[in-house]
C-alpha cells in the first residue's frame, strides 16, 4: 500500500513538471517567438531575482503583458472545471455529471448576453456572467429545498429546467440584439474564447478560484464518503447534507468564476476527471490533484492550439471538443478499457 | 443496550412502525424477522439516526437517537449495507478506511494509524490479500466481508446487518453468518434482519419477529421458532426437524405415514 501512495505522487510530481515545461514552451508561442532561455529569465526577474537583461524589450513586454495573463488564465480555468466537475460527478453519484449539471454555464451565458445587450463595457461584462451564474446555482438549490423526494434527484431535474429556462432568455436575447455588432459579440462569447486575457481577469477571477479550491482540497477524503450514499456517509459518521452543500457551493463558485472570465467551455470538466479516474483511480485523495493538473495542462494545450494553428483564433471552446472528443472515444473503446 | 418503546414511524401518511417496544441487551446475535415490507429496514433506519421524524422513544445506552450527532451516533452503532455497486471503483483498504472517518477531523485524511487500523479489520476477517483489489472486481461474498471490516474499522459496538446474505452463494452465506457469530461472541452486539429462518435457528441467540410494523413475538430462537409462527410470518406450512447439528426448518408438512 505504501508503494501505491508512493505511485500516486510520483504521478502528481510528473504531470506538475509537465505542467511547468509546457508553461514555459506556451510563453514563447507565437507569432513573435522568444527563445526558451529568455523566457525563463524573464520570469526570474519578474519573481524578484537578479537577473542581467539579455533580452529586448518587445519579447518582455509580449511574455508578460499579452502571453502570461492569458496562459495563467487558460491554467486556472481548466484546472477548476477539471476539480469541479470531480467534485460533481461524486457528490451526485453520476461519472455523466459535468460543473454545468445545475446551470452554472447557462445562468452565466445568459448574464453575458443580457450584459452585452445593455451596451456594457467587457469588464461588467464578467461581472454580469459571474453574478447569474451563481443565481441560476442557488435559484436551483432553493427549488431542490422546496421539492419532496430525492434531494439529488430534485437539484439534477431543477438544474435542467432552470438550465432551459435561462438558454430560452439567452436565445430571445440573441434575437432581440443588434444583428451588427452585438450579436457577434454575444455568439463569440458563447463559444468561449480567451483571447484578449489581460491582468484584470485573472486577477478578478483568482478571488473566488482560490475560496472554492481550497475547501474541496482540504474535504477531498470526505467526498469518497458522499459518493456510497446519503445514508451510508451518514452512517459511517459524516453529516451528508453538509457536506455536500458545501462541495456544490465551493465547486459553484469556481465553475461561475471560470466561465465568467472564458465563456462557455464544456467538456474538460466531463472528461478531464475521467482521464484523471484512469490514471491514478476514484480516490480523491489523488483524484482531485491530478484533475487540477491535467486540467491546468490540457486547457492551456488547446488554447495553444487555439492561437497558434491559424491565422485567425479558433474559439476555445470549440477546439476543446474537436480535440477532446476523438481522444476520449479513442480511450474508451481501447482493449484495457474493458476490464 | 438498546431500548425500544413504543416506537413509531410514518412516511408521510402510511405507518411502516407501529408502536414496537423491545430491549436488546449487550452482545449476542439478534435476528431480525419478517416478511418483505415489515419495517426491518424502516427501524435500521431509525436506529442509525436517518429517520429523525420518529414517535416514541429509542435510545442505546439511554441516549435519545434523535438528539445523537451524527458523528456520536457513528461511534455506537454502525451499518453493514446489502452489498450494491458503487459508483466508483475503490479498493478494498480504501473502503474499509471509509470506516475511520468517524474518528478524523474535518479536514484530515486517514493517516498511519487509521490505515493500521483497517489492515487489522482485514486480516481479522482473513482477507488482507484483497486489500489492493477493486471493490467492483470482488465477488459478491468478498465485498461483505469488506463491508464488515469497514464497519470494525469504525469501532462501534454495535453492527446492523442488512440481509447479509442477500444474493450470496451457500458457501459464502455460512462464511459471512460464521463471522457474525464470531462476532457476536467477541462483544459485539449483532442485530441482523434475516429471510432465512434456517440461519436464525443456526445461528442467532435472540429473534425478534416483525409483521406490519407490529411485534409479533421475540424470545430466543428455542422459544419462539415454530411452525406457527412460520405460517404468521410467511404464509406457509413449514417442518422443523431435531438433527445432531440443531433444530433445522424445512418447508411443507411432514409426510405422516
Amino acid at each position: 500500500m505504501r508503494k501505491k501512495r508512493r505511485s500516486y505522487s510520483l504521478i502528481l510530481a510528473l504531470l506538475a513538471a509537465g505542467l511547468l515545461v509546457l508553461f514555459l514552451i506556451s510563453c514563447g508561442m507565437g507569432r513573435y517567438p522568444v527563445p526558451l532561455d529568455q523566457i525563463v529569465r524573464i520570469l526570474l526577474r519578474r519573481m524578484g531575482i537578479a537577473m542581467e537583461t539579455t533580452w529586448t524589450g518587445a519579447m518582455e513586454a509580449t511574455v508578460l503583458r499579452i502571453r502570461l495573463p492569458r496562459i495563467v488564465l487558460a491554467c486556472m480555468v481548466g484546472c477548476c472545471l477539471s476539480t469541479a466537475g470531480a467534485a460533481y460527478q461524486g457528490v451526485f453519484q453520476n461519472p455523466m455529471a459535468s460543473p454545468d449539471l445545475l446551470g452554472a454555464s447557462s445562468g452565466a451565458a445568459f448574464g453575458a448576453a443580457l450584459a452585452i445587450l445593455l451596451g456594457a463595457k467587457m469588464g461588467m461584462v464578467t461581472l454580469s456572467a459571474f453574478a447569474f451564474s451563481l443565481l441560476t446555482v442557488l435559484l436551483v438549490m432553493l427549488i431542490s429545498v422546496r421539492a419532496p423526494g430525492k434531494r439529488v434527484i430534485s437539484l439534477i431535474l431543477g438544474g435542467v429546467m432552470v438550465s432551459s429556462l435561462f438558454s430560452a432568455g439567452t436565445s430571445y436575447i440573441k434575437l432581440v440584439a443588434d444583428p451588427s455588432d452585438q450579436l457577434p459579440e454575444i455568439t463569440y462569447w458563447l463559444m468561449g474564447s480567451l483571447s484578449g486575457t489581460g491582468m484584470a481577469s485573472v486577477l478578478f477571477a483568482c478571488v473566488p478560484m482560490t475560496l472554492g479550491l481550497v475547501p474541496l482540497l482540504l474535504l477531498r477524503w470526505r467526498l469518497n464518503l458522499l459518493t456510497l450514499g446519503d445514508d451510508e456517509a451518514r452512517a459511517l459518521g459524516v453529516h451528508a447534507g453538509g457536506l455536500r452543500l458545501t462541495v456544490v457551493l465551493c465547486s459553484t463558485l469556481v465553475t461561475a468564476a471560470s466561465v465568467s472570465v472564458s465563456g462557455l467551455i464544456g467538456w474538460i470538466g466531463l472528461v478531464v476527471p475521467h482521464l484523471a479516474r484512469k490514471l491514478v483511480g476514484s480516490d480523491y485523495r489523488a483524484l482531485l490533484p491530478c484533475s487540477m493538473l491535467m486540467g491546468a495542462g490540457f486547457l492551456l494545450l488547446v488554447d495553444d492550439v487555439s492561437r497558434n494553428l491559424l491565422p485567425t483564433e479558433i474559439p476555445i471552446g470549440i477546439l476543446t471538443a474537436f480535440i477532446g472528443a476523438p481522444f476520449f472515444l479513442y480511450l474508451i473503446t481501447r482493449k484495457e478499457a474493458a476490464e | 443496550m438498546i431500548e425500544v418503546r413504543e416506537l413509531s414511524f410514518a412516511y408521510g401518511q402510511s405507518p411502516v412502525l407501529s408502536g414496537l417496544s423491545f430491549t436488546i441487551g449487550e452482545g449476542g446475535l439478534t435476528a431480525l424477522l419478517g416478511c418483505n415490507g415489515a419495517g426491518k429496514t424502516t427501524l435500521f433506519r431509525c436506529m442509525l439516526g436517518l429517520l429523525p421524524g420518529y414517535t416514541g422513544s429509542l435510545r442505546i445506552n439511554g441516549r435519545e437517537i434523535r438528539r445523537c450527532s451524527v458523528r456520536e451516533l457513528a461511534r455506537q452503532i454502525t451499518w453493514i449495507p446489502q452489498s450494491q455497486s458503487p459508483t466508483f471503483n475503490y479498493s478494498a483498504l480504501d473502503m474499509v478506511l471509509m470506516g475511520t472517518t468517524g474518528q478524523t477531523g474535518l479536514f484530515s485524511s486517514p493517516g498511519v494509524r487509521q490505515r493500521r487500523t483497517a489492515m487489522e479489520k482485514l486480516e481479522q476477517l482473513g482477507i488482507a490479500h484483497l486489500a489492493g483489489r477493486g471493490f467492483l472486481h470482488l465477488s459478491g461474498g468478498e465485498r461483505q466481508l469488506v463491508l464488515i471490516a469497514r464497519a470494525l474499522a469504525q469501532q462501534a459496538p454495535i453492527l446492523l446487518m442488512d440481509e447479509p446474505c442477500a444474493s450470496l452463494d451457500f458457501g459464502n452465506q455460512s462464511r459471512v453468518m460464521e463471522q457474525a457469530r464470531q462476532l457476536a461472541h467477541s462483544g459485539y452486539t449483532v442485530i441482523m434482519s434475516t429471510h432465512h429462518p434456517q440461519h436464525v435457528l443456526s445461528y442467532a441467540d435472540r429473534v425478534i419477529a416483525l409483521s406490519d410494523g407490529r411485534l409479533l413475538t421475540g424470545g430466543t430462537p428455542g422459544e419462539v421458532m415454530n411452525e406457527a409462527l412460520m405460517r404468521t410470518l410467511y404464509g406457509i406450512d413449514t417442518t422443523f426437524v431435531d438433527s445432531p447439528m440443531g433444530r433445522i426448518v424445512l418447508p411443507g408438512r411432514a409426510q405422516t405415514d
